[in-house]
């Protein structure tokens, strides 16, 4: 009877010294936390060619897209350039990332129907978002009330099917992170 | 004793022998240590070179890893010679032009001077550093380094900050079936050149003896397991606008590996092993207990 006994308890015992040395090991992956300071960049700041037109401010950005007219002939170029403006009372960082990866360019026509892509809009739409990997990569900061124009212009032609006649409605999303700014809405005729 | 027979057999006297163990001797000591005239590389005061890291917001029971790749003892050792003509980084650079930096070629250029200071090389997982707030799990590196010119300035060998650009190769095994890929960084492009800033984003970056080069990629873990490699070779470069043709002088490499995988699980024996076992264990204890009493009782019977 006490032999029973005492057997039961040590295989209870023995198993919960099993259980444990398989599952009772620290799962924690990451070690501590490291925030390093603020690295500082340079403003890639351009005074002279602010824009008069912006989109809603989000988190104490806002952005914008400009052309040097709103009607182009068939077959022209169609330029535009995007710039994103830090109108909190604090520093800002943007991240330059070769364009394409945080920045998506989106051309509606007149019924508000996507304008198809070119088979380079489809290579730059493809590396867009924040799951994306990353290659050219650095963060800039912005100093407030300073802009930060890097990039273009691009030409829309490059990278939409954009017919002879048509009515373009244009607009540019910055993405930081899950934060999006969105850029005012171009209005551009083709004829 | 082998090499003295040798030496007693040849044909060449003792001064044609020293003569011939001292060019070796050169040769050797060329091959291992860069021109006189390649740019020296060195770590800044307080640099950092932090090799790995381990990845956090993995799956349950995975673990992964960052780690550089190049991570010499001696950061000497990233140097890159100008690449001769049949370098990859001319192969891939006539492949990407047609679609990312129309009628550019590019031709072997002469070492540099100056120096490359590298103040940040260091393996990054994104949960512990969420900068820029990507999504996660994701490892990468940081590389920050400043090119400060040669005083003497210019010379033919050595330009003028301003007539200076970085071009970045990246190499990595995000092609079909993981196949190695290499663009000219950004793939695609974000301009209508071949370098890795932008005009505007370079002159932001020099100053009249430095340029300042800052890179921070990063790869997502999507899958388990994972295994990305990345190299990236940044070059130097003059350039003529107006022939559109680039000139690669000398460089560095780095990079750096993602890893994961599912953690090396332990075997977890049945409950009728480990009743077995337990059962074995307390009769064999119990055996040498009655063992134990016999000779104390036919001790005293004695």
């Amino acid at each position: 009877m006490l032999i029973g006994i005492s057997l039961n308890f040590m295989v209870l015992v023995l198993s919960g010294v099993f259980v444990l040395s398989c599952y009772g090991e620290d799962r924690t992956i990451g070690g501590e936390s490291r925030f390093p300071q603020e690295k500082i960049s340079a403003v890639d700041a351009c005074p002279e060619e602010v824009s008069e037109v912006w989109g809603n401010e989000t988190g104490g950005l806002i952005a914008s897209l400009n052309a040097d007219k709103t009607l182009f002939h068939p077959e022209e170029p169609i330029l535009v350039r995007f710039q994103i403006k830090n109108i909190s009372d604090r520093p800002q960082t943007v991240w330059h990332s070769g364009f394409w990866p945080n920045h998506r360019l989106i051309v509606k026509d007149s019924k508000g129907d996507n304008v198809p892509l070119t088979a380079l809009g489809e290579q730059t739409r493809a590396v867009f978002g924040s799951d994306t990997l990353r290659r050219k990569n650095f963060a800039v900061t912005l100093a407030p009330g300073k802009i930060d124009t890097p990039y273009g212009p691009y030409d829309l032609r490059n990278y939409f099917q954009i017919g002879d006649s048509a009515t373009l409605r244009v607009r540019c999303l910055y993405l930081h992170g899950s934060v999006e700014v969105f850029s005012n809405e171009l209005v551009l005729n083709v004829k | 004793m082998r090499g003295d027979s040798l030496e007693r057999n040849s044909n060449f006297s003792l001064d044609e022998r020293v003569g011939l163990k001292l060019a070796l001797l050169v040769a050797i000591l060329g091959i291992l240590s860069p021109p006189a005239s390649a740019f020296t590389i060195q770590l800044g005061t307080g640099a950092t070179y932090d090799k790995s890291d381990p990845l956090g917001d993995l799956p349950p029971n995975t673990t992964g890893t960052v780690t550089l790749n190049p991570a010499p003892t001696d950061i000497k050792d990233i140097y890159l010679a100008p690449p001769q003509e049949t370098a990859n980084i001319f192969i891939v650079f006539a492949a990407d032009a047609p679609t990312q930096f129309a009628d550019w070629t590019a031709v072997p250029g002469v070492a540099l001077k100056g120096t490359l200071t590298i103040t940040e090389y260091d393996a990054r997982d994104y949960k512990a550093e969420p900068r820029p707030p990507l999504t996660t799990p994701r490892g990468g590196a940081d590389m920050r380094a400043i090119f400060t010119r040669d005083a003497g300035d210019p010379t033919p060998d050595n330009p003028a900050i301003a007539d200076l650009q970085f071009i970045n190769l990246f190499t990595d095994n995000t092609g079909a079936s993981g196949a190695l890929a290499s663009h000219i960084d950004p793939f695609p492009n974000d301009d209508t050149l071949p370098w890795y800033y932008t005009e505007t984003e370079a002159q932001a970056r020099q100053t009249a003896t430095t340029f300042r080069f800052e890179d921070s990629p990063s790869d997502k873990v999507t899958t388990i397991p994972f295994n990305r490699t990345v190299r990236f070779e940044t070059y130097l470069a003059t350039f003529d606008n107006t022939t559109k043709v680039a000139t690669i002088h000398d460089g560095w490499s780095w990079g750096y590996d993602v890893v994961a995988d599912r953690a090396p699980r332990k075997e977890i024996p049945e409950p009728s092993t480990v009743l077995g076992t337990t059962l074995v264990l307390g009769f064999g204890a119990l055996f040498k207990r009655v063992a134990a009493r016999k000779p104390q009782k036919s001790q005293k019977s004695n």
